[in-house]
């Protein structure tokens, strides 16, 4: 053996050395090697300790992790962990471990699943988070995103995938889709715009509806500032503000201005948004909605428009009615003082006359009881009889005067007739009455009213026209209304003035006037101006029942009592009475019981009485009373001599009026005599008539 | 570095030299392994000598050894080498004639 060789069992024990030394160092049960001069310290174990740490944290991870992780290699799975064995449906690992990766994918994705694997192996590369559909193992489709690593498996190529189900994100999805496409509908139903503003990045976008509002393009990016352009430059600075408010902290805002749209039309829009926070509570979004209220506008304008005018209206009209309720209220108090002033007038007539000559008649009444000459008695009997003549003259002259009786009697042109002489004579007025002698009025309520309206505006005439003439016409119009017209060429005055004029007589007599005539539907227009006159014209709708009735019937035929052949039945002359006076029927009858040759057979007390009374008795005479109420004298002398012309009917009143006298006259009345005339004229009238 | 308290007296005596490494962690865990295999096997008479290559690696060279920690039973002859952290308890006590 040569020397530097090695025997055979040398080399045998350093080849097992060696042997061992490999093992170890394999093995990691070496902490150093030493050679020659120096050693080396290995750390081996500790590496690998390490490694192991790291490798069952890793472990660990993958067998905990929520995520299903799976590492396949030639395109065979290897290694799954439990939340993927879980994702397959499976129970162990062993049901997934051997098989086919692109068995496990759903048809229509098995194509780029394999082209991803092909360049995590080739490449190297990680592939970016895609959505695929893998299968169940009980054939079931799973929604995953997968990202893939490639990494070495057991020393060979291999790629790790982790794969999340995203089954119940997608539904979260689509329910989101679903909920903001009904939101966005909802919002273009209810034409409302609505905008998103990410303060931090600064993008912005305006929906269809809120683009149209604005009037904005419908298409392309849409700015904050095209929206702040459209505003109407008053408005702007607030909105600025409202702005400057949105970005600057989490919060609402709100608004309402005005806008332009690209036609130069004016808009009003209303603004409603929310700032929200991030985590840190700086603002971060703005989100907000925007309404086209223009329309809202236009009607609140237009009420409060109508508002302004309703209250100006009503406040004129409180004015008028304040001014009427004053007119009314000096009216009432005027016309208070006017009944005191002629209740005391009336009294003071029948007190300082009427009863004082009364209390005389009675006196001398009391003189003859007391006297036995018959001369004296005779003188006394005929001073009581002057007397009470005297009383009966103040009484009938107080009692035309409270209403005229040519009214009553004769109706509204006779009633005219006697207001034109009687202004004559006490106020020296002239008055010119023009009208159809057929004219009359049977409605007594508007007969009386144009009487008292006539009355009233010739006083007016006699007092401030400063004339001595007035004309009255009085018409029926083919409308239905009469028309009475007073006339006078006097001093005038200005209507204008009229409300105007503090409350005098005569606005006073013209404001009632109008009044009352408004109260039956009427007017009264007056034409005058100073210097120039004054028409007066009254227009009253009068509704007559039988307009014609009363001129017919005094245009009947009628039978003058004179030319009537008539002879006594016999001497004595059989009488009825007619007066509704009691005491004055009772005193006529027993006057006349000492008559020998007249017999008072009956008394009746009112027309209808007059008439069944006549018809049964057949009376020689009737001495009828002229007022009787609803059948007068006049027409139960008519109808009386008409079932039996034989009778004479003497007419008697208060009145000794010529328009009376000539109406019983018509109705075939054989005399007419006055209350107030000698008893003896009424019998002989009584035995002129039995006897003629 | 002799251990006297590791050994009982009349007993068979083993003789043996442990090459560590500092307190590298296969030296420390021989070390361990090794006082816990001699305190069980007190029958006999241990005479261990423990060499620390950062001190003394000449001792290493000398006796031929490569790598640390390697026990080397000197005494009963044959003359054997345990490599490694001696954690093989059925090795080390064959190898310390305990078997």
């Amino acid at each position: 053996m040569a020397h530097g060789e090695l025997s055979a069992h040398e080399l045998r024990r350093r080849l097992e050395q060696a042997e061992g030394i490999i093992a170890a160092l394999r093995e990691g049960d070496i902490d150093a090697v030493v050679g020659q001069k120096s050693f080396v310290l290995l750390r081996l174990r500790e590496a690998e300790a390490q490694l192991r740490e790291s490798e069952a944290m890793y472990r660990a991870m993958v067998d905990l992790s929520p995520d299903a992780i799976a590492v396949h290699a030639d395109g065979k799975y290897v290694f799954v962990n439990a939340a993927a064995v879980s994702l397959f449906g499976g129970e162990s690992a062993q049901e997934i471990v051997g098989r086919n990766v692109l068995e496990l994918v759903h048809a229509d994705d098995r194509e780029a699943v394999s082209d991803r694997m092909r360049l995590a192996v080739s490449d190297g590369q990680s592939t970016p988070p895609a959505p695929f559909t893998v299968v169940r193992l009980d054939g079931c489709p799973v929604e995953v995103e997968t990202v893939g690593t490639r990494i070495e498996f057991h020393g060979r190529p291999a790629v790790q995938v982790t794969m999340r189900d995203i089954t119940a994100r997608k539904r979260h999805e689509d329910a989101l889709r679903h909920s903001m496409e009904s939101l966005r509908l909802a919002a273009e139903l209810a034409a409302i715009g609505t905008w998103r503003f990410d303060i931090t990045s600064g993008s912005f976008t305006l929906s269809r509806r809120g683009r149209t509002i604005y009037g904005l393009p419908l298409e392309g990016d849409v700015t904050p500032e095209q929206v702040l352009e459209t505003a109407h430059p008053q408005d702007l600075a607030d909105l600025k503000r409202l702005i400057a408010d949105m970005v600057k902290a989490p919060g609402e805002q709100s608004s309402e201005y005005r806008i332009f749209h690209p036609d130069g039309s004016e808009r009003w829009v209303e603004i409603k948004s929310q700032t929200i926070g991030d985590s840190d509570g700086q603002p971060s979004v703005n989100i907000g909605v925007v309404i086209d209220i223009t329309d809202q506008k236009h009607h609140e304008q237009t009420l409060l428009a109508l508002n302004e005018s309703l209250e100006r209206r009503v406040f004129e009209r409180t004015a008028e009615i304040t001014q009427q309720a004053e007119q009314l209220r000096a009216l009432s108090l005027q016309l208070t003082t006017t009944e005191q002033r002629e209740r005391k007038r009336l009294a003071r007539i029948l007190h300082d006359h009427v009863q004082q000559l009364i209390a005389g008649a009675k006196m001398q009444v009391q003189q003859i009881k007391q006297t036995s000459d018959p001369h004296r008695m005779q003188a006394i009997a005929q001073n009581a009889s002057d007397t009470l003549s005297e009383a009966l003259d103040a009484s009938r002259s107080l009692t035309v005067e409270l209403s005229p009786p040519a009214l009553h009697e004769k109706g509204l042109i006779g009633g005219l007739d006697w207001l034109a002489s009687r202004m004559r004579q006490q106020q020296n007025l002239t008055v010119d009455l023009h009208a159809d002698s057929q004219f009359e009025i049977a409605e007594e309520e508007a007969r009386f009213l144009i009487f008292e309206c006539a009355r009233e505006l010739l006083f007016n005439v006699a007092k401030h026209a400063c004339v001595s003439e007035a004309d009255v016409t009085i018409a029926r119009g083919g409308d239905g209304l009469v028309t009475l017209t007073v006339r006078d060429e006097g001093t005038g005055f200005d209507p204008d003035q009229l409300s105007s004029r503090d409350a005098g007589e005569m606005t006073f007599g013209l404001f009632s006037i109008r009044e009352r005539l408004a109260h039956l539907g009427g007017e009264m227009e007056i034409e005058s101006s100073p210097g120039s006159g004054t028409k007066v014209t009254l227009k009253v709708p009068v509704y007559e029942e039988q307009p014609a009735a009363k001129a017919s019937e005094v245009a009947a035929p009628r039978r003058p009592a004179e030319v009537t052949a008539w002879q006594p039945k016999q001497d004595l002359c059989r009488l009825l009475i007619v007066d509704d006076h009691n005491v004055l029927r009772e005193g006529l009858a027993e006057l006349l019981r000492f008559e020998s040759d007249i017999e008072v057979v009956g008394e009746a007390r009112d027309g209808p009485e007059a008439i069944e009374l006549a018809r049964k008795l057949e009376p020689d005479v009737v001495i009828m009373d002229v007022n009787l109420g609803q059948i007068d004298g006049v027409e139960a002398t008519r109808r009386i001599l008409s079932n039996n012309p034989e009778i004479k009917v003497i007419g008697l009143s208060m009145h000794l009026d010529r328009s009376v006298t000539k109406a019983m006259r018509d109705a075939g009345a054989a005399a007419y005599i006055c209350k107030g005339d000698p008893t003896e004229d009424l019998i002989d009238t009584v035995r002129t008539c039995f006897k003629a | 570095m002799n251990r006297p308290g590791l050994t009982a007296p009349g007993a068979v005596r083993c003789r043996m030299i442990l090459f560590v490494a500092g307190d590298e962690p296969n030296s420390r865990r021989a070390r361990e392994n090794i006082r816990a295999a001699c305190s069980e096997k007190g029958s006999k008479r241990y005479d261990l000598q423990v060499v620390d290559v950062f001190d003394d690696f000449q001792t290493a060279l000398d006796y031929d050894i490569m790598v640390t920690p390697a026990l080397v039973v000197l005494d009963p002859p044959p003359r054997v080498t345990l490599l490694g952290d001696l954690s093989d308890t059925e090795k080390l006590h064959a190898a310390l004639g305990l078997i």
